[in-house]
């Protein structure tokens, strides 16, 4: 029978991966390519400390620095089970740019891992983004042909 | 009829996953496999729902699927001849 299935992701990196000698370990590898992608989305750049409303510095494995968010969304790797979280200091207004941003980093992490799973499992993999009316209701699709 | 699977991924982190032109336990199977491998690329999915298509929904896969196939003939043997 053929089903069409829906699903909630949790991102989950390598803990270990990020210092490991030789190649990138590939969880991190897509984590910085996502990072990337909605850095360039949103206008800014990639770094890794992210300032909260006094001013004052917090580090982090990642973050996005934006024009419409200058503080930054942070992305906190846990070093034991590799659970991937956001950290931003939204306070004055910010909450909504703050989770869009939040929301760009997750939907660009699975897109891109579903596209390098599909390629390991030998399929032909197109990539589609659908032109959506707001940011938030922004869809991507992966297609994979055997 | 050539194999598909078709990922959506919404902003929420919501993924919905087609399996296209699987028959039978292969649909599972291969959803299993899918599965298995994201995990190894660092996405672990939580079933939300699971829609079991209705036979017109198949039947219409199959019909653009074999449409495909006609239209890939038609254009190689147009390139044949030309």
């Amino acid at each position: 029978m053929s089903v069409i299935s829906s699903y909630a992701t949790r991102i989950r990196v390598n803990p270990r991966g990020r210092h490991t000698a030789g190649p990138v370990d590939p969880t991190w590898q897509i984590l910085r390519d996502a990072v990337e992608v909605t850095a360039r989305e949103f206008g800014g750049w990639v770094t890794d400390e992210i300032t909260d409303y006094y001013g004052t510095r917090v580090p982090c494995d990642l973050a996005v620095v934006a024009p419409d968010f200058p503080r930054g969304v942070g992305v906190k790797v846990s070093p034991v089970t590799g659970e991937v979280k956001f950290i931003f200091d939204a306070h004055g207004d910010l909450k909504k740019v703050s989770q869009r941003i939040c929301g760009s980093i997750q939907q660009n992490y699975t897109a891109i891992a579903v596209a390098r799973t599909l390629e390991s499992l030998h399929y032909q993999v197109e990539y589609e983004e659908e032109e959506a009316a707001s940011p938030e209701t922004r869809r991507v699709t992966v297609r994979g042909t055997l | 009829m050539p194999k598909r699977i078709e990922v959506t991924v919404d902003r929420n982190g919501v993924v919905k996953a087609d399996f296209i032109g699987f028959i039978g336990d292969q649909c599972h199977e291969e959803e299993a496999r899918f599965r298995q491998a994201l995990a190894g690329f660092g996405v672990e999915l939580g079933s939300l729902e699971v829609e079991l298509k209705t036979e017109a929904q198949m039947a219409r896969e199959a019909d653009l699927e074999e449409e495909d196939t006609r239209r890939r003939v038609r254009a190689r043997r147009t390139g044949a001849g030309s």
